[in-house]
């Protein structure tokens, strides 16, 4: 699908990650040191960096600074052993698009590489992507998995809504709010019918409730 | 400088100082009284010596006037030595003295006053005597060649009166001069410490995060060390925090590199092994215990921060705080067959640190969803118990051993099956935060309640 650098120092961890990127249908570059992958990244132009932070010659965060210099728009995903939140804030300061901690799952990491692919095709901030769907507010079309999925419009809008917010509860209020310019009336579970469709249309999780919370997308 | 005057530096100080000034003062006053005080006594003795002299003058008029011839006769006493004139001018010119005249030794002026004529004595030179209860001082005039000795006596009381004068005339400056370097002391120590009170809020702004070296250039070079001290201090506790949070890193990396590739191989294997087969059981069961490997380094890791923690304060919102941990573990828990739901007032403020408070919450809810095999809601309520702001979880879990709650969350682990150290975690956090954790079983049917209990 795409060309993949993957910068890991440990071998047996870059040739498992390598194995399980190809089976996923991309062809992987390996680089084991930060100045492997600076060089790497002159002559390719890759679809997506997976960095390893934790690297022997370069700090993996300056690694990261150095490719968004020479290269603004190439996503970045930050795999690293470190879970505090004070160094994921750092990672993404740095210009990561994604944060991983180890040990990873091959479903996760294959899902995130097609996440960050789509958002690279997509149109900027036009292009909404969680979990498997990808939905352009421009076109109005969602796709999962890259095949099309019909929405009516009220269940588009309240599946923007959810996806610009994912990873975080939006209330049955607010999301009834998104609808109103376009109903003058709403019945009381228009929510509840079109949340219920979209579970059916996209995965059965792609939104999870939770009493007093409302609905969400998770990451 | 709140509390006692006594106990505090400034205060020790001063009154150490204004005791000094006092006792310095009070001294100066009592040598000041005392050159005065003999200053007056020397000039009222002039006085009384030139009293005398007048008199001999007074009385030298009647000499001379005499026939020259009898001068030579010394043996007679003069009738009249002095004229009613003289007697009365001398007196009114200062009524306080009383004066007698001897010639031949036999008195031919005597005082006015019978009690001080019994203690006047014919002796030249100065004396003191009693008039009662009053002491007198007298001087004596010897004229040899006219046979006369000239006695003017004063009551001392004349003198004590004058110096009393004298004294109140001090006393008041001397009352106003303490008085002002009192407050002018107070000011300028006030003033010298200010340093001092800048030092101690400067440090008790700070929170337990903020352990970069003091940067105070307005410092007096007093203070100097005390302030290189502190920079020592901080340093060393910075130096050992930075360690053991580096160490930990190291430890993370170390352990999370080669389970991250067991586990991506095992997974690769699993996919490609036929359903059913014993080697997918295998692969299943030894990607479960990478799972449970990782998951307990994670756990000691999240424990060894909290030892190594500095605890800050900050206005939190429980509301959003418990939305924030319910979303990340919102969709495993779906898969897992649980929901939840968020129970709390409109506003849920409390001041606390975030980072503890979200470790236990996290933990105790990951335990539940870990306990909730059979689904069922795990509930998260954030209320008031007794006075003081709880965060509840409750789950439709097994519950727990009664006996062995009161050490489920010790850090021993926890007693139900399948659990690591979540609750040993979870209490270690709330005792970081410096609340309370309870661990009860639901009284509404099976599961466990845990509650957290905030610090005031």
């Amino acid at each position: 699908m795409a060309r993949l650098l993957l910068v890991e120092d440990d071998a047996p961890l870059g040739r498992g990650m390598r194995a399980a990127l190809e089976d996923a249908g991309h062809a992987v570059d390996w680089a084991r040191t930060g100045e492997e992958a600076l060089l790497a990244c002159r002559s390719e132009a890759y679809g997506v960096i997976l960095l390893d932070l934790g690297l022997p010659d370069i700090a993996g965060l300056a690694v990261l600074r150095e490719l968004r210099d020479k290269n603004r728009l190439v996503p970045v995903i930050v795999i690293t052993a470190q879970d505090r939140i004070t160094q994921r804030v750092a990672g993404l300061d740095a210009g990561a698009d994604d944060y991983l901690v180890k040990p990873l799952d091959i479903d996760e990491l294959a899902a995130r590489v097609r996440a960050q692919l789509r958002r690279r095709d997509g149109r900027g901030s036009d292009l909404l992507v969680a979990r498997d769907v990808a939905l352009d507010l421009g076109g109005r079309t969602v796709r999962l998995r890259d095949r099309p999925v019909a929405l009516t419009a009220k269940e588009f809008r309240i599946a923007a809504l959810l996806m610009r917010r994912a990873g975080r509860f939006v209330s049955k209020a607010e999301l009834e709010a998104a609808l109103y310019d376009q109903d003058q009336y709403i019945e009381s579970n228009t929510v509840e019918v079109a949340i219920s469709a979209l579970r059916r249309k996209l995965d059965k999780d792609f939104i999870v409730t939770a009493r007093g919370l409302g609905y969400m997308v998770a990451k | 400088m709140k509390g006692a005057i006594g106990s505090s530096l400034t205060g020790a100080l001063y009154v150490r100082t204004l005791l000094l000034v006092a006792v310095t003062g009070m001294l100066m006053a009592g040598v000041l009284f005392a050159i005065v005080r003999a200053d007056i006594n020397q000039r009222a003795d002039q006085q009384l010596i030139t009293a005398t002299h007048v008199l001999h003058l007074l009385m030298r008029e009647e000499f001379t006037a005499e026939d020259p011839k009898s001068r030579t006769n010394h043996d007679t006493p003069y009738r009249r030595l002095l004229s009613e004139e003289d007697l009365s001018a001398f007196r009114a010119s200062a009524a306080w003295r009383q004066f007698a005249v001897f010639h031949f030794g036999i008195p031919a002026v005597r005082p006015t006053r019978s009690d001080v004529e019994k203690g006047v004595a014919a002796t030249p030179g100065f004396r003191t005597f009693d008039v009662g209860d009053a002491r007198w001082r007298s001087y004596g005039l010897a004229v040899p060649e006219q046979r006369l000795l000239i006695v003017v006596a004063e009551p001392m009381q004349v003198r004590g009166g004058l110096i009393l004068r004298v004294g109140e005339q001090l006393a008041i400056p001397i009352m106003l001069l303490i008085l002002g370097s009192a407050v002018l002391l107070w000011l300028t120590l006030r003033r010298g410490l200010s340093a001092v009170q800048q030092l101690s809020a400067t440090l008790a702004n700070r929170s337990a995060a903020e352990l970069e070296a003091l940067h105070l250039p307005a410092m007096p070079s007093d203070l100097a060390p005390i302030i290189a001290a502190l920079n020592g201090l901080l340093e060393r506790v910075r130096a050992a925090i930075e360690h053991e949070q580096a160490f930990a890193d190291q430890a993370a990396h170390q352990l999370r590199t080669p389970l991250a590739a067991l586990k991506v191989r095992a997974q690769l294997l699993l996919r490609r092994a036929p359903p059913e087969s014993e080697e997918h059981a295998a692969l299943s069961d030894l990607l479960e215990s990478v799972d449970r490997g990782s998951d307990t380094i994670t756990q000691m890791l999240q424990l060894a921060r909290l030892d190594a923690a500095t605890l800050t304060r900050e206005r939190v919102d429980l509301r959003e705080l418990a939305g924030e941990v319910i979303a990340d573990r919102a969709l495993f828990a779906a898969r897992a067959g649980a929901d939840f739901s968020l129970t709390a007032p409109a506003v849920a403020i409390a001041s606390t640190d975030p980072t503890p408070l979200r470790v236990a919450l996290a933990t105790i809810i990951d335990n539940a969803v870990e306990h909730a095999a059979s689904g069922g809601t795990i509930d998260v309520e954030i209320r008031s118990v007794g006075g003081r702001t709880a965060l509840v979880v409750r789950d439709r879990g097994p519950g727990m051993d009664p006996e062995r709650l009161s050490g489920a969350a010790g850090r021993d682990g926890d007693s139900r099956p399948g659990g690591g150290l979540g609750l040993a975690i979870a209490r270690r956090a709330v005792t970081v935060l410096g609340g309370e954790l309870l661990l009860e079983n639901r009284d509404d049917g099976p599961g466990l309640r845990a509650t957290i209990f905030l610090p005031d």
